[in-house]
Formats: structure tokens, C-alpha cells, sequence
């Protein structure tokens, strides 16, 4: 048997969305205080991986907004 | 318009010409654990008359053309960054190229030194990157620099350098 959705009240919302963001702002914190401990070759590979993939992206962003 | 950008190309291409050089700003900011985006790549030059040649015949090959000049026009920039005279003067390039944007800085806010590579090229670290050498200048430099700086960006950064490496205190270049 499933239940049927539950519609979810603002302050729900609010609630979860603020929590997102604080889950988001400690992952990042961990995040950098583990790339901290890495060597700069190793970030470095990972920063490059990031920039293409981000280049990439953006070539696709910028031909698709053109008229 | 300016996007993202991959340093590789250029790294690859100043290693090949022989061009001694420390990277700084945001490509240094990722190799001390930051990892975000760049959208140019910052070297700061070896000073020596040599290695000033090899820079200005790499950036010749490259045809680099200057960008960020304000009201000048490329033709009317005073000096030449494919001359390895007008390098000497010790000036900083903000140029565009097809491998990505290239600032070149000689000079630079925070480092206590005429030719900023004097001070730089001590503290350099090395590490690889797709099998290409580059020389990194120090997290203490590199924090140095930022603070000098000031922009929105450079104090996220520091913030973040400090969650990564903890608070650099009074600590200077």
C-alpha cells in the first residue's frame, strides 16, 4: 500500500531548504580541509578535470543562448 | 567573452619553449587544496634576459594578442610582450591566445620585490599536472598576494585556504 503524497507546507520547505544548505557548507568545509592534506599535484589534476569539464559546459551555454 | 579555462595548453607550451616561471593566483589557489575554476592562468617570469627571450618568442608563436587594455587599442599599447626588451622593463601582460588568457606579472601587490620573481622563485614548490612540471609559488606568498589584492573573489579564497590549511595568522611572505 502506498500513501498518497503529502503536500508540504511552507515552513516545511523553508525548514529543509535551510537544512540543505547547512548539510552543503559543512561538506564543503571537510571537503576542503581533506583536499588541504593533499598534494598539489593531486589537486591540481582534480582543479584541471573541473576546468574542462566546466569549459565544456560553458561552450554548450554560450552557443545555445546565441540567437 | 571569457570562460573556464584549462591551463594545460598553456603550461605545456611554456615548459616546451623553456620559459622558467612560478604559477600564482587562481591555478595556484587550486593546487593548495581550493579546487574551483579559472578562467586565465598567472605566471610570474624568471627576470633574466634569457629567459625573457624564450618568453617572448613562445608568446610570438602563441600570437598573443593584449586584452584588459582599457581605452588603448592593441596597436597602441606602449610595450610588446613578443619583445623580450619591452618584457624587460618588468611590466604585467594580460594577454588572449587560442590555448586561453594569459596574464603574465612581473610586478605584482603583496610581494616586496621589484622583479616579483625574486621572491617568488624561493618559495616555489613543484608538482605535475598531465605530465607537464610547474613550479607553485608558496601558500604564504600565495596568501600574501590575496590579501594585497582585496577582490571578492581573493578574500573567498583566503577564507577558504584558512579551512583548508588553517589560519596563516601574521604570517608574511
Amino acid at each position: 500500500m502506498t500513501m498518497a503524497p503529502r503536500e508540504r507546507t511552507p515552513e516545511e520547505i523553508a525548514a529543509w531548504r535551510a537544512g540543505d544548505a547547512e548539510r552543503n557548507e559543512r561538506a564543503r568545509i571537510e571537503r576542503l580541509r581533506r583536499d588541504g592534506a593533499r598534494s598539489p599535484s593531486e589537486n591540481l589534476a582534480e582543479g584541471v578535470t573541473l576546468g574542462r569539464r566546466a569549459k565544456a559546459f560553458f561552450g554548450v551555454a554560450v552557443r545555445r543562448s546565441r540567437p | 567573452m571569457i570562460g573556464p579555462q584549462d591551463p594545460v595548453p598553456l603550461l605545456r607550451a611554456l615548459a616546451a619553449a623553456g620559459v622558467e616561471h612560478v604559477v600564482i593566483g587562481g591555478f595556484a589557489v587550486i593546487s593548495y587544496g581550493v579546487v574551483r575554476v579559472t578562467k586565465d592562468l598567472d605566471i610570474c617570469p624568471a627576470p633574466d634576459g634569457a629567459n625573457l627571450q624564450r618568453l617572448a618568442r613562445c608568446l610570438a608563436d602563441l600570437e598573443v594578442t593584449q586584452i584588459g587594455a582599457g581605452d588603448f587599442d592593441t596597436h597602441e599599447m606602449p610595450f610588446d610582450p613578443t619583445r623580450a626588451q619591452d618584457l624587460e622593463e618588468g611590466g604585467n601582460f594580460r594577454l588572449e591566445c587560442e590555448l586561453g588568457v594569459l596574464d603574465v606579472m612581473q610586478w605584482i601587490s603583496g610581494v616586496d620585490a621589484d622583479r616579483a620573481y625574486d621572491v617568488l622563485g624561493g618559495g616555489a614548490v613543484t608538482a605535475e599536472v598531465d605530465g607537464v612540471p610547474v613550479r607553485i609559488c608558496s601558500l604564504a606568498h600565495l596568501r600574501a598576494m590575496k590579501r594585497a589584492a582585496g577582490r571578492p573573489q581573493d578574500l573567498q579564497d583566503l577564507a577558504d585556504l584558512a579551512i583548508a590549511h588553517g589560519d596563516d595568522g601574521d604570517e608574511s611572505g
